[in-house]
């Protein structure tokens, strides 16, 4: 009560009460931290907030896997980030760690706040060039303009797509990409944005070079940064013998396809160009020097065209007094063979002369031709093919060869193979012994009952019932399906939409093995009440996928197609592309115990991704490629 | 000074000293009121197009044959892989062909189909499996083709089909954008050949 006394005395007379005072002055001295500190915070966040130079952590930001996270940082099942045993500090966090801040003289931390650089290195690509991230992004972003002596920008990249600029890649060399003139020293950015030699010395040959190997037709690109360069000649040697087999001179591009027509013999070549001031190619026009030879092979050349000439047999190579297996290009006495295109047998396949006279219709050695009563060789009138497209009387339409009566050897999808054609709808066609009408899409519809449950019934207006008759082949057979019955799940798409059709899809489906050549497995597959449209079906047996297309045209109807099962669609997308390339490089030379997510790069399941996946994989793709849809 | 004033003052200092780290005390997390929702790039930024059909110096009187560049700008993508499906007009170019490009400085191809009858290529160029993705712009791939010399000039189109696909490094779809697809007049002799060479 004493003290309350003081107080109110010291109230009512302030100079009555040293205690008094002191008490004041207490009061006085906790109120300066209890206003001015609380302001100030206040003060910083609202800074912040307002330069958004740099961002702040984000503890509720979800993180994806535990990839592009930096050092220290993981991602749990729940996509929670952990960084540093903290949780909710960095993973995946989009926005500003990395950049440049406080005009360049700072870069943003990790925990959002702007920091000094460090001065020759951890902000900059190195001491010897002035590449810093400023300019580095500056750079990415090709707003900086051509410097010499520049770098690209190297970075990690985020799941969102930020990035974080870590340094410089080096700067590209010859042959290598480049852009504006970020090409190394001696090197110069040429007009196809490729880095060739900036001394004015010889051209730069860009493909084919290192002995790289090629099939025919081969393509020649070369670069130069030399002035005044008007023309180039270019010339081919055999390695092996050194004789020069191809020249060409006062070549006015940079760029040249040697003619398909005249392949050169598989072997080792090299080449050179020169480049001159005019057109002539003579030696005191000559601007610098000419190239360095570089090497290639020619592994693949087609055959050389047979000369069918002086009886000779035109199919495959030009066997003196041979029969052709064909009959249609062995030829005597003055018939000649003029072959317009080269069969696969590497012979001719067309028999042509322009006969004046005939005495019968045989003697006409034009395959167009025919001889008219008054023995002349007139041209066939031209007719409608027959329906096994080998009709030797008139001049018919070519007919591709799946709708040939009673060739089974449509293509796997049963489609004729030729561009989508109103004008062919509705043409007879068959596959596998079965009669059916071309639409305008090229493919082979085969209409009417027959074949297991097409007859059902149900089907409503615009609808239609129809039972697939699906012949699987595999390429590279995993052991267990070899011997056995195979089960597959199906997956139905409208091929119009591309889009996965819910009615009519089988989740499993079981194809019987069975004997015949070339049809491994097969099964009678009925889809119901699907909308008349054109449809693909996706076979999936584990890491193995088929397609097939069908047409419903009609309520009831019957489609025979032939499939091959594949490996390649990594990333079960249904399809094999080269999104799953990319996938399998992420799995290149890796093990699937250390990598469990690379198991379905692992095509022979031997743990590891290595050359025989891949050899595996580039094999699907063609194949998958190949059967279309 | 009496014992109750000392112990007044030194009540009043520990009171002082509460208050103050009170005041000094500063949570970790309400950083989190300053979240700012950056600007996301597309993911997509590479453009596939044509370039200008110029006519091969192989060309004879029966034929002209055309060099067609296809080019690629990746913007930031760090492109592995390309695929071309392009449909062209197999009544209208022959002997269609195509050859890696320069962008991709050691080319894979996975690719190479060519159906004449229908017109559609298609053609997988990748870096290699063990190649490091590559940005830039370039030519990724030529097309070659020939047309009759005695035809008159006439207009065709090569189109880039839906399944054309472009991959790059950490992305896993296709990082292509939509272009235009190109359309040429074939036929006819430039008269300066030499703009071949650009």
């Amino acid at each position: 009560m004493n003290f309350f006394r003081k107080v109110f005395d010291f109230i009512k007379n302030p100079s009555h009460s040293r205690t008094a005072a002191m008490l004041a002055v207490l009061v006085i001295v906790a109120a300066i931290p209890l206003s001015v500190c609380p302001t100030q915070q206040q003060q910083t966040l609202k800074q912040r907030a307002a330069s958004a130079e740099c961002s702040p952590p984000y503890p509720t930001t979800k993180c994806v896997a535990n990839e592009n996270n930096p050092s220290g940082a993981t991602c749990d099942a729940t996509q929670t980030c952990t960084e540093n045993g903290i949780p909710g500090r960095m993973c995946d966090i989009p926005g500003k760690m990395g950049d440049s801040c406080n005009g360049g003289a700072g870069v943003c931390d990790t925990y959002g706040d702007c920091i000094p650089k460090t001065p020759g290195g951890g902000n900059t690509c190195n001491t010897e060039i002035d590449c810093t991230e400023a300019t580095c992004r500056a750079r990415e972003q090709n707003t900086c303009g051509p410097t010499s002596g520049l770098q690209d920008c190297r970075y990690i990249k985020f799941n969102d797509g930020s990035k974080i600029i870590t340094g410089c890649t080096p700067a590209p060399a010859i042959n290598q990409p480049c852009y504006a003139d970020n090409c190394s020293a001696g090197y110069t950015c040429s007009a196809n944005s490729i880095c060739v030699s900036s001394t004015n010395s010889s051209p730069t040959l860009i493909s084919p070079r290192g002995n790289a190997s090629f099939s025919w037709p081969v393509t020649l690109r070369w670069e130069s940064a030399l002035s005044q360069v008007t023309s180039y000649d270019v010339y081919i040697t055999n390695e092996a013998t050194g004789a020069e087999v191809w020249r060409q001179c006062a070549i006015t591009i940079n760029a040249l396809q040697l003619d398909p027509a005249n392949p050169l013999p598989e072997g080792a070549y090299s080449w050179r160009v020169g480049a001159y001031s005019d057109n002539d190619c003579t030696q005191p026009d000559l601007v610098g020097e000419y190239s360095a030879p570089a090497t290639f092979t020619i592994a693949n050349s087609p055959p050389i065209t047979p000369n069918c000439n002086d009886g000779k047999v035109c199919n495959g190579p030009c066997l003196p007094n041979a029969s052709s297996a064909s009959g249609s290009c062995s030829t005597t006495g003055t018939k000649t063979c003029v072959f317009t295109t080269i069969d696969g047998a590497g012979g001719c396949n067309q028999v042509a002369t322009a006969d004046a006279s005939c005495s019968t219709a045989d003697t006409c050695t034009s395959s167009t031709k025919s001889c008219d009563a008054s023995g002349q060789c007139v041209p066939k009138v031209a007719t409608a093919c027959k329906p096994d497209g080998t009709d030797a009387a008139t001049v018919c339409t070519p007919i591709p060869a799946c709708q040939k009566a009673g060739n089974p050897a449509c293509s796997a999808n049963g489609t004729c193979n030729y561009v989508a054609d109103s004008a062919k709808e509705n043409t007879n066609c068959t596959i596998n012994n079965q009669s059916g009408k071309c639409d305008n899409n090229g493919t082979c519809v085969v209409s009417g009952g027959g074949g297991g449950g097409g007859g059902g019934g149900g089907a409503g207006a615009g609808t239609g019932n129809i039972t697939l008759v699906l012949a699987l082949n595999d390429q590279d057979v995993p052991a267990s399906t070899s011997s056995t019955d195979l089960s597959a799940d199906l997956v139905l798409y409208n091929l119009t939409t591309n889009l996965q059709v819910a009615e009519g899809t089988k989740k499993a489906q079981s194809f019987a093995r069975t004997s015949i050549p070339g049809k491994k497995y097969s099964a009678n597959i009925a889809f119901t009440s699907l909308p008349q449209d054109k449809y693909f079906v996706i076979v999936r047996k584990d890491k193995m996928i088929a397609k097939s297309n069908f047409v419903v045209s009609s309520t009831t109807g019957t489609v025979s197609q032939t499939t091959t099962l594949v490996f390649g669609d990594i990333n079960n997308d249904n399809d094999i592309n080269i999104s799953d390339y990319n996938a399998f490089r992420d799995c290149w030379r890796k093990s699937i115990d250390s990598n469990p997510s690379c198991a379905t790069s692992n095509f022979d399941n031997n743990k590891d991704v290595e050359q025989v996946d891949y050899n595996t994989w580039v094999r699907g793709l063609k194949t998958w490629n190949a059967e279309g849809i | 000074m009496s014992k109750r004033t000392l112990f007044l003052i030194f009540a009043l200092f520990l009171i002082t000293l509460a208050l103050l780290l009170v005041a000094l005390y500063q949570p970790q997390t309400p950083k989190t009121a300053q979240i700012v929702t950056p600007t996301k790039e597309p993911v997509a930024q590479t453009i596939l197009s044509f370039g200008i059909p110029v006519i091969a110096t192989s060309s004879s009187a029966v034929t002209l044959d055309y060099f067609l560049p296809i080019n690629i700008s990746t913007g930031k993508n760090n492109v592995t892989a390309v695929q071309l499906e392009l449909q062209y007009d197999p009544l209208i170019l022959t002997d269609v062909a195509v050859a890696p490009g320069p962008f991709f400085p050691t080319p894979e191809v996975l690719l190479n189909q060519i159906d004449t009858k229908t017109g559609r290529i298609s053609y997988a160029i990748g870096v290699g499996l063990t190649g490091s993705g590559v940005v830039g712009k370039g030519i990724v791939a030529n097309l070659t083709f020939s047309v009759k010399a005695a035809s008159a000039p006439e207009k065709t189109a090569i189109l880039f089909l839906p399944k054309t696909l472009v991959t790059a490094e950490e992305v896993s779809e296709s990082v292509r954008k939509p272009t235009a697809n190109g359309i040429f007049t074939v036929g006819e002799k430039p008269s300066t050949p030499s703009a071949a060479s650009q």
